[in-house]
Order: structure tokens, then sequence, then C-alpha cells
């Protein structure tokens, strides 16, 4: 064979072979009908979530008998608050979530000599049951400017004088003055003003019987610190930070039964505890870690959060101050 | 001999190509449709929540009030809706962020929630959250390009366009209700009274905003009921020296000016507010609330970074529980 006709007959089929191949290739490929079906599949997949979404938006049915206001045991939620920049930012977002909860009675203690106008202005305003009390905290545990967070526990002295009141010692400065009467069936909640919480803790905690437990967010280093749980009841704690407290979890990781409180009237906060044993330094009075009572799901949900704001950088305000230009101190921040 | 071997071999050579190929083709999986797929759009809409009863601006249903007159609530038609476009990306305090906003927002009468995710797709969690919020939302996605991720480089543009391009779809064919827009972001604090605020906006409404600008406050500086200039800490030379948090434009003029969108483009760090503003406003026209500029409703809270240190490297845990 010549070698002219040899790249001749090559070329001529692969010509041929091309045309075919794309004359192939405009044409609808067979492989339509998976392809068609596979996306009808997708579209009822995802109309079935949006209708999932509906209706999980839509209102649950009441209850054919909602239990009456009187019957709800009243949650009673200890904040202690000092004054800082973003104490206001943090009361109001706070006294919002509040808002939401029925039965509900803020006993919110300030670190301070006496009752400040922005927090007495504030409680007024949000339409909350409260009771506003004050206590000092004493100078040998205050922290110094500069000092971090954990070298003195804080807030003790406040939870501890929320506890006196609610024993019947009084101090209250603001709101409701007299404590819950004998009897009364609540549960006790230590919540600082930074944390998150949302709606459904609040219900979760309150039929406590003695002390019961939940895991709290964004703590201890972890992503969440909780209690396990096997068949109902607390075996161990999901924490890495000094696992060997008696009471490894964070001050929103409990709720007490007003009742057991008013049982043990010295069972109050330490405020000589090493560092992260305040709260077993008030539940050790209280509960075997075996009694604890596990909620959120027997501690698999996470309905609080130990989130921490940043203190704003006042660098501009400081430079002002300085040549005697501040900021108006009569507008509330 | 060998010669015509080869030339066999080189002429039936493309048959056999042609042959695989066709075969290949034939039994390969089918191609992503061709069809745009309105349910992963950027402009998806997950359904309006329905409506739970909302307090007007009070505490809950049962909780005890003493001494409480509760005015008669307006009828929600004729309240303008106030949307609030918040930007939202994943990170651990994502979902205690939201909550908090939520809780928020939850307590506002006629408020729509825009949550744009910077992400690819809808988030689980977001989904999830957003169907137990307990709002009116919308949930809209939209990726940032990595490029823009350095720092010094304005944050959420693409997400708060797509709110603003949500907004504009949606009231293109109706003749516009009366609403304000303005942007949320995911960790500022907000109080009740500042929807009040800015509910009677008619065009752009501004006020102080708190804890921003390394100062207590920044606000707009009035005079005879006109925003005169500005008190503010860092670049008082800006055609509008205001946070995002500060100000809220009316519905109408979103609508009205639809090319106004926030700019990627020769814009400068912090010049966000002010390259948007500029497109849609003057000075003379801005209208102060919060009592002439005098009250701080609303605070530039900042989250701190979450110490994770002691979680294990790879999950170690039996379940697996959001947080």
């Amino acid at each position: 064979m010549k070698l002219k006709n040899v790249f001749l007959a090559y070329f001529l089929v692969s010509i041929a072979g091309l045309l075919y191949a794309l004359v192939q290739l405009g044409q609808p490929c067979d492989c339509l009908p998976p392809l068609r079906a596979a996306a009808e599949q997708l579209r009822q997949k995802d109309l079935r979530i949006s209708q999932l979404q509906a209706e999980l938006r839509r209102p649950p049915p009441a209850p054919a008998q909602p239990p009456e206001p009187e019957a709800l045991p009243t949650i009673y939620v200890v904040t202690p608050t000092y004054a800082r920049l973003v104490q206001k930012a943090e009361l109001v977002r706070l006294s919002q979530t509040l808002s939401l909860v029925p039965r509900l009675h803020w006993l919110l203690v300030e670190d301070a000599e006496s009752p400040t106008p922005l927090v007495s202005g504030l409680l007024a305003a949000s339409g909350l049951l409260f009771t506003h009390l004050v206590v000092l905290t004493p100078k040998a545990q205050r922290l110094r400017e500069g000092e971090p967070g954990w070298v003195h526990p804080r807030g003790v002295e406040q939870r501890n004088k929320a506890l006196d009141w609610l024993r019947g010692r009084g101090g209250a400065v603001g709101g409701e003055k007299d404590p819950p009467p004998p009897g009364t069936q609540g549960v006790v909640y230590f919540a600082d003003d930074d944390n998150t919480y949302s709606r459904e803790l609040f219900e979760e905690m309150r039929w406590t019987r003695g002390v019961s437990v939940w895991p709290v967010g964004l703590v201890g280093g972890l992503r969440f610190e909780g209690p396990q749980v096997r068949d109902g009841r607390v075996v161990g704690f999901h924490t890495a930070w000094e696992p060997n407290r008696p009471f490894p979890v964070d001050m929103a990781g409990f709720a007490v039964a007003l009742p057991l409180l008013l049982a043990k009237p010295n069972a109050q906060f330490d405020s000589t505890a090493p560092r992260g044993h305040l709260e077993s330094s008030l539940l050790s009075h209280l509960v075997d870690p075996k009694d604890l009572e596990p909620r959120a799901a027997n501690c698999t949900r996470v309905l609080v959060w130990h989130t921490r704001t940043e203190k704003p950088k006042m660098k501009q305000e400081e430079q002002l101050q300085r040549q005697g230009r501040g900021s108006d101190p009569a507008i509330e921040v | 001999m060998k010669s015509v071997l080869f030339t066999r071999f080189f002429i039936l050579l493309p048959w056999i190509l042609i042959v695989i190929i066709m075969l290949d083709v034939d039994t390969r999986k089918p191609a992503p449709p061709l069809t745009p797929r309105p349910y992963f759009s950027p402009y998806a809409v997950g359904r309006g929540g329905a409506r739970l009863p909302l307090r007007r601006g009070g505490p809950a249903h049962g909780t005890q009030k003493r001494n409480q007159s509760r005015p008669q609530p307006q009828p929600e038609q004729q309240l303008p809706t106030i949307y609030a476009i918040t930007p939202t990306y994943s990170r651990p305090v994502q979902k205690a962020e939201l909550t908090r906003l939520a809780n928020t927002f939850r307590q506002v009468a006629q408020l729509h929630w825009i949550l744009v995710e910077d992400a690819a797709a809808r988030s689980e969690l977001v989904s999830r959250f957003l169907a137990r919020a307990g709002l009116p939302s919308t949930h809209l996605h939209v990726p940032t390009p990595r490029r823009y991720k350095r720092p010094g480089l304005p944050r959420a543009t693409e997400q708060r366009n797509a709110g603003l391009a949500w907004l504009r779809q949606r009231h293109q064919h109706q003749r516009a209700q009366p609403g304000v827009l303005f942007f949320a972001d995911d960790d500022n604090t907000y109080s009740l009274e500042l929807f009040q605020e800015m509910r009677t906006t008619r065009k752009v409404s501004v006020w102080p905003v708190g804890l921003v600008g390394g100062r207590r406050y920044e606000r707009p500086l009035v005079e005879n009921g006109k925003v005169v200039g500005w008190y503010t800490g860092w670049r008082a030379d800006r055609p509008f020296a205001i946070d995002m948090a500060g100000f809220a434009v009316s519905l109408q003029v979103i609508l009205s000016n639809p090319k106004a969108v926030f700019k990627r483009r020769g814009s400068q760090p912090g010049m966000q507010e002010s390259d948007f503003l500029k497109q849609i406003t003057t000075v003379e026209e801005l209208e102060p609330k919060a009592n002439n500029c005098t009250k701080v409703l609303v605070w530039h809270t900042r989250t701190e970074k979450v110490n994770l240190a002691n979680e294990p490297k790879y999950r170690l845990d039996t379940v697996k529980i959001e947080v």
C-alpha cells in the first residue's frame, strides 16, 4: 500500500469518526430519565423539608388544660452584676431573654455600696418581677486593675446575699421586698449577666425537686461541659479542666429547688474555695453527685452558653478625657 | 510485511479510540442538570414562620405584673414591618449569638428577620434554629470569596447585598407597604425601645451607638432637628461617620434606589456605611432619633473568642451534640 493512501484512509476515517462523535454529543443522551428522576427526587425532598420546617414553626397546639399560672413553680434567677462599660448592654439583653419566661422572679444583686440609678432604671423599665439587692465585695476579695478574672472568685457575696434574702433575712433595696412565703414551690438558678440562655432552659429546670444539672456550652476549654447520664442517672462528668472537683459543673449548669435551700439554712458559697470549686462549695452542702437530676434530654442538648463579652477599647475616650473633652456623662451607656 | 501491519494498525486506531470513547460516554453517570435549581440559588427563601402571638414590647404572657396598664395593641397590619438583615457565619458562639438575638427580636411586633449565612449552602444548625425560633424569618446564604477574607477588608458585604436583593425581589411586583430596614449584626445588643424609634423612619434615620469607635458612644450631632455633624472617634471626615448599627432605611428608599448596594471595589476599611448611604441620601435628609440622638439604645458589644484548648483533636464522644 502506498503511503499516500495510508494517510488518506487514516484522514478519512478520523473525519468520519469525529463527525459521528459530534453528532452523538448534540443529541440528548438517554441518560436523561435517571437525571430527571434524580432532580425530581431532590425537589421532592426539599419541598418536604420546607413543609416540615413550616410545621415546626407553627405554634404547637395549646394543651387541653393549660396549667394555671399559680400552679407553675417560680424560677428565682440570681444575677450578680457590677459596674463596667458593658453592664447596661448585658443586663438589657439578659432582661429581654428573661421576659420570655413566665413565673420568673429576677434577683439582681449589685456589687456596690448603694443601688445605682442605671440598674434601678433598667429594672423598672424591664417589666419583670424583680428584687434589687446590693452588697459590696470586700476590698481583699476585689480584683485589682489588670488582674485576670480567676484570681478571686467573683460574685460570691452577691449570690450569698440573694440566698439570705430568699431565707427571709431581708436586705432588698428595690422591687419585691418580701421573701417567698414558706412552702413556695420554686427553683433557684444562678445566671451570670454575660452568659446566653435559651427559653427552653428555664422550662427544663422549673420542676426540679433537688438539684438538676445539664450541659453548658463553650466552657472549660471545651465545646461543652456536662454530666454523663446512663439510665436517667448522672454517672460521671464530661469535663477536661480539674476533673477532680466534687461537682465539675459551671455556675450556669445547675439549679436548686427552693425548699431544699430553705431546709439547709447554712448552705452558701465559700469565698475561700480554690479556683473552680465555687460551685462545689455550695452543692456539697445540698446533694450527692449521684442524686443529681439530669435535664435537657438526659444531658444531650446544650441550652446555655458561657459566652463572655470583650472589654470595649476606650483608647479614644481616654485621649479625649485627657484633653478635657470626654463624652457627656449624662448620656448613659 | 511489517509496514503493512503498521499501516493497518494506524488505520484502525482512530476507530478503536472512537468506540472506546462512545462506550465511556454511554456508561458515564449523568452530569449535573443544566436547568437552574431554584432551591439552591442564593435567593432561596425559607417559608416565613407562622406569626406566634407576640407581645407588644412587654414581658411574657403570664408573668406577674404590678401596676402595668397595657396600652391597646395596634392592629398588626398598620405597623410598618421592620426588616432586620443579619449576616452570620459559622463559629462556636454562632448558636449562642443567634439565640439571644432571637430572644430580643421575638418581642418586637411586625419584625421580619433576614438571616444570611456566609456559607455555600444552608447549614443544618441555622435551619433547625430558625424553625424553632418563633418569629417570621427568611434564611438565605451566600459565600464570601476567599480573597475577601483578609483582615482589614470589609466583612459581610455579600451577605448584606443578598438581603437587599431579596427584599427588592420580593417587593418588585407589589405596591410597597411601609417598611423599615436595618442591619443587625449578630453580636450587638439592641434595646426594645430602638425598634419603636426606627419604625417611624420616613427616609433614613440615625441614632447613637454605644461602645464603638474607641469611645463610650458615637452619635450624630443634632441642631434644630437636623444632623449637623458627627461625634465620633475615628475618621470624623467620613461623609457619614456612623456605625452599621446606627441607622435604618425605609423600604421605599431601598426600592427606589435599586442600584444601591455595599461595594467592594474601591472601598476603604470603615467606609462601608458611608459608601452605601451616599448612594441613597444626604446628611440634610437624615432623621435623628432617640431624643435628638442623646440616648444610647444599641451597643456594639463583641463576644470574646471561645477557648477550646481542651477539645480533643478527634471527636471522642459517643454522641454528637450541637453547641
